[in-house]
């Protein structure tokens, strides 16, 4: 049980972070230059799905935390989490580095 | 069906370490080849990228799903707590730097970025002030608004007691009834007249500070006029910048047109000069060619001099002989004059000689046919 508990509060502290940390470097990026600007947006992106990965497993754990069974439905969120949205920010992290590459 | 789900899932794992291994190598060549440039700081995007090593650790192999997974989840929050410190922490060194720049531009406003001052800083004030304005305007039309109606109510009650007065004029102790209800009903007009005047004096107060606040305003709005003049002043100094660097533009496009025209012809007089070139070689050549027969010539003139000599010399001697000839000839041609005159005699003398022998044939004959004559008789 510890360890769900541990694994839900670090994946939610971590999506908290990591959104704060969102709207920091969105703030940051208007001062940054244009040049660079998709490049950014991209990397934000990617962040932004990288949180909401951590967001489903967050949630996932915390439905087991309370549920105290382990059910077969939970399985949607690995699918949601590692399965498509974790490939998708490695992708758009890609991406940016592609038009980084650009510029 | 699970099964499936949980290969693919592990499937999946692999491709977004692959991934991130990728992305890690192409951030790094990146920075070699001078990216940091560009930005105001790397640290952000480091730890950004940062991020996918935790997904890398936890596939490395003989480790429990569990642990795996709580090494994903702890790595990824440490990250983005460090993430969160290093990018607040860069947002304002970026913005505290960015803001004095804005401020000094309050010194310098011929500076393009003081646009950008006037809108960020100047003008959330200025809308505030209008707020406020409405907000005043608003609270003198209702204070305004209570004194009219206070006034009406007044008179409405005022005309109510003259009408009552005339009603109870019949009996005096009535009257005097009514005369206490009226001191009352007085009092009671002192009362609110006095409190008319307090709300007077409460709405004069407000007056005032509403003048006051108006005078601030104004004083606020000669401010705005005035930035806004500068404001205007230097949107007509950055037009007029702006026209310039149009009109630069268009010269500078003519220039690059009269340049590409200039190399364009730069282009044909190479290829002429090269031409030119070529000719003056081939020219050279020739000219060589030329030297080398003028040479020859010299050579074949010498030649033909020594020749010359030579046919000199042998015509003075033929000319020595064509004399020698002519006397030759001019002798010849004597001797053949004598020799035609010969000739003429011989022919005269053969003409004479020829009509003797016509006579002496005729004389034969006469002779022969006396012969004949003289045989036959």
């Amino acid at each position: 049980m510890t360890h769900e508990i541990y694994i839900a509060s670090f994946a939610a502290l971590g999506f908290i972070f990591l959104i704060y940390s969102l709207t920091v470097l969105f703030r940051i990026k208007e001062q940054e230059s244009n040049r660079i600007t998709p490049a950014y947006n991209a990397l934000l992106f990617g962040l932004l799905i990288l949180s909401l990965s951590l967001l489903a497993k967050a949630i996932k754990y915390i439905y087991l935390i309370f549920s105290k069974t382990s059910i077969d439905s939970l399985i949607y969120f690995d699918v949601a989490s590692t399965l498509i949205l974790l490939p998708l920010a490695a992708g758009s992290f890609l991406v940016s580095m592609f038009i980084f590459r650009r510029v | 069906m699970s099964e499936l789900i949980t290969q693919l899932l592990t499937a999946q794992r692999y491709l977004v370490a692959l991934l991130f291994i990728i992305i890690a190598i192409i951030w790094y060549r990146l920075k070699r080849a001078g990216i940091e440039s560009l930005f105001k700081s790397t640290t952000a995007i480091n730890l950004t990228l940062l991020l996918g090593l935790p997904f890398i650790i936890s596939l490395l192999p003989n480790i429990p799903s569990q642990i795996s997974n709580m090494i994903e989840v702890s790595g990824v929050f440490i990250l983005a707590l460090i993430l969160f410190i290093f990018s607040l922490r860069d947002f304002h060194t970026i913005d505290t730097t960015r803001k004095k720049q804005l401020m000094e531009l309050l010194e310098k406003p011929k500076h393009p970025v003081a646009l950008e001052f006037a809108r960020k800083i100047v003008e959330p004030e200025i809308k505030l002030l209008k707020k406020e304005r409405k907000n005043l305007l608003q609270y003198e039309k209702d204070i305004q608004e209570k004194i009219r109606k206070r006034e009406q109510e007044l008179d409405t009650k005022i005309k109510g007691q003259s009408a009552k007065e005339g009603k109870f004029n019949l009996s005096k102790i009535e009257i005097e009834e009514e005369s206490k209800i009226l001191k009352e009903q007085k009092k009671l007009l002192e009362k609110e007249k006095k409190e008319l005047e307090n709300l007077k004096d409460q709405s004069e107060d407000a007056k005032e500070e509403i003048q006051v606040e108006k005078s601030r305003f104004e004083k606020q709005r000669e401010k705005d006029k005035k930035f806004r003049k500068k404001l205007h002043e230097e949107k007509l100094h950055l037009d007029l910048e702006r026209r310039k660097i149009e009109s630069g533009r268009e010269t500078y496009a003519r220039k690059e047109k009269i340049i590409e025209q200039i190399d364009k012809r730069n282009e044909i007089l190479n290829k002429k000069l090269q031409e030119i070139k070529e000719k003056e070689q081939e020219h050279e050549k020739k000219l060589k060619a030329l030297e080398e027969r003028e040479e020859l010539l010299h050579d074949e003139k010498d030649e033909f001099a020594v020749a010359r000599r030579k046919f000199e010399a042998d015509k003075e001697k033929y000319e020595g002989e064509l004399e020698k000839f002519r006397r030759k000839r001019e002798e010849l041609l004597i001797q053949e004059n004598t020799l035609q005159e010969e000739k003429e005699a011989l022919e005269k003398l053969t003409k004479s000689l020829s009509a003797k022998e016509k006579h002496l044939e005729e004389e034969l004959g006469n002779l022969l046919k006396k012969q004949r004559e003289m045989i036959e008789k």
